[in-house]
């Protein structure tokens, strides 16, 4: 038992080396390499499929500002339905459960991701290049697999830059980089497999928590993409101003332990707006950041009650800012 | 079974014939019919596939192509096995240190660049993007430059194991920043959730999470 471990976290070593060097080596390589015939926006639609289709197990690093964690993660897909488990390597133990998502649902930033043209009734008509630059940058190698490296360019400073590599022959994530633009373009995180395993047979036990420390993540609180179904008439706030092309994409009812949130995407980035009755928090106005993760929470009184509108998100302050101030009761 | 006991006279003259073929005392005409023999009959292509095997070994050059699949295979479980052996042997003691001096190198490599973006050292720098270069089909936006490499030590102390919120206002009580913390922690936890459900990079986000939720949540 030991020996196989031993041997499991020498190859993983190895392979976390090699992947290391192998992107510091990128700038090396020639600039502009286009494959033909392949669209990025197809190469992007393969990879919306790939992380959910597959059945996989690996090991993939996160870092940022300092930090470096190893998740190990099993994937597997059984009568339509999704299940997977993400072990954290290192700190304490601890696991988080995925379970039971449907297959066949896709959700609205899916389907941005996709390329398809999303028409809602009170939502503006939204696709993915309308924001981004997309460019095929050339071949490369992460975790011992050939990948295509894609660089997505935002057309306006609403949102982030990324440089991602998707595993040639399936599709997979394989490494992404999300990219602060400006003059000096930062990198707020890297995502990156180290070791990947493709078409392992997994069993019930493999996506069981093994730890006591283990959380079950809520499987479906935003709704399957349903281009007939009005938005959610719960909904009691509205945003009076958001970056162009982000769409509501889900809306949590306010619950015990949960505030009242609204979910954005814009195919790629992610904000949620949480507001709160209650008053957490002490103070007029919280600026807060945590790797590429921001907070910016602001107060507002309605009808002498006063509410905490807080955004968080994977998008610049500034942004983040301006909606949580265009927060308004729906009316 | 029958028939290794009780070879009947054609048997017999088969099996001659493969030994003469082995042999190379065979005339032409009996050269073909031997050849064709041994194509028809599986116990002939075993004694002929003995006899090379035996010819072989003596002359100690056993050709791969003539050793059956099963000492193939027995052939890889041995090799199989073999770096097994070879890492448990190089995992004592000595080499143990070793590696885990290497895995620290690599790590404190790793995060100094980290920390340096920090500091506004950007560990990867897209070029400036003027508009007009948007347009052009192919632009170089995204360039990876080489991050030097410098030699830390470790205890210049720059590894994080993980970081709590940053917070751009002060807060000077303590209760009043846990408070905060907690209230910031919580929603992006829930904002991961979220994340999770709302992108097709499931698995990132949780990623990001900072810590596990505390018990009924």
């Amino acid at each position: 038992m030991t020996q196989i471990l031993q041997t499991k976290i020498l190859k993983a070593l190895c392979v976390f080396i090699t992947a290391f060097f192998s992107c510091l080596g990128v700038a090396e390589q020639p600039a502009q390499q286009v494959s033909s015939g392949v669209t990025v926006m197809a190469l992007l639609s393969k990879m919306a499929d790939a992380n959910r289709e597959l059945n996989y197990r690996g090991i993939f690093t996160y870092e940022f500002g300092g930090v470096l964690k190893t998740v190990r993660v099993a994937h597997r897909v059984r009568d339509g339905l999704e299940y997977e488990k993400l072990t954290y390597l290192d700190g304490p133990e601890r696991e988080i459960i995925r379970q039971g998502r449907q297959l066949s649902c896709r959700r609205v930033g899916d389907m941005l991701l996709r390329g398809i043209d999303l028409q809602f009734n009170d939502l503006q008509s939204t696709r993915l290049e309308d924001h981004y630059n997309l460019f095929i940058k050339g071949q490369s190698r992460v975790a011992g697999r050939e990948v295509t490296e894609v660089h997505v360019v935002p057309k306006d400073a609403h949102r982030y830059g990324y440089a991602m590599s998707i595993d040639r022959e399936t599709g997979l994530l394989m490494r992404s980089m999300l990219v602060a633009m400006g003059e000096k373009n930062r990198v707020l995180e890297r995502f990156q497999f180290v070791d990947l395993e493709l078409g392992v047979m997994l069993v019930d036990e493999d996506l069981m928590p093994t730890v006591e420390d283990h959380m079950v993540a809520a499987a479906d609180s935003a709704p399957c993409f349903d281009p007939t179904r009005a938005p959610p008439t719960l909904r009691q706030w509205r945003a009076s101003w958001l970056p162009p092309g982000f769409v509501l994409a889900g809306y949590q009812p306010k619950e015990e332990g949960r505030a009242e949130s609204m979910v954005y995407s814009d195919g790629l980035a992610v904000f949620s707006i949480f507001i709160d009755a209650v008053e957490e928090v002490p103070l007029a106005e919280i600026e807060a950041s945590r790797g590429a993760t921001i907070a910016y929470a602001t107060r507002k009184g309605v009808d002498n009650r006063d509410f905490t509108i807080c955004v968080v998100g994977e998008i610049p302050s500034s942004v983040a800012k301006q909606v949580a101030l265009s927060v308004a009761p729906l009316q | 079974m029958g028939k290794s006991k009780n070879m009947t006279r054609s048997d017999l003259r088969k099996a001659e014939a493969v030994s003469a073929l082995m042999d190379g005392e065979v005339d032409e005409l009996s050269l073909h019919r031997a050849l064709r023999d041994i194509e028809e009959d599986q116990a002939l292509r075993d004694m002929w596939h003995r006899y090379h095997m035996v010819s072989a070994s003596m002359k100690n050059e056993l050709p791969e192509r003539m050793t059956d699949l099963s000492s193939r295979i027995s052939a890889a479980i041995a090799e199989e096995k073999s770096p097994v052996r070879l890492v448990q042997r190089w995992l004592q003691p000595v080499g143990r240190f070793a590696i885990a001096a290497s895995v620290t190198v690599v790590a404190v490599f790793g995060v100094q660049q980290y920390a340096n973006q920090q500091q506004d050292v950007p560990l990867a720098s897209m070029d400036a993007s003027s508009p007009e270069a948007e347009l052009l089909p192919l632009p170089s936006m995204l360039t990876i430059p080489q991050i030097p490499a410098r030699t830390v030590s470790a205890t210049q102390g720059n590894f994080v194991k993980d970081r709590p919120v940053e917070i751009k206002q002060t807060i000077t009580d303590r209760e009043t920043y846990d408070r905060v913390q907690r209230y910031l922690n919580d929603m992006m936890l829930q904002h991961t959730e979220n994340a999770a459900i709302n992108t097709s990079q499931g698995m990132m986000p949780f990623a990001r999470m900072p810590n596990i939720p505390q018990e009924g949540r």
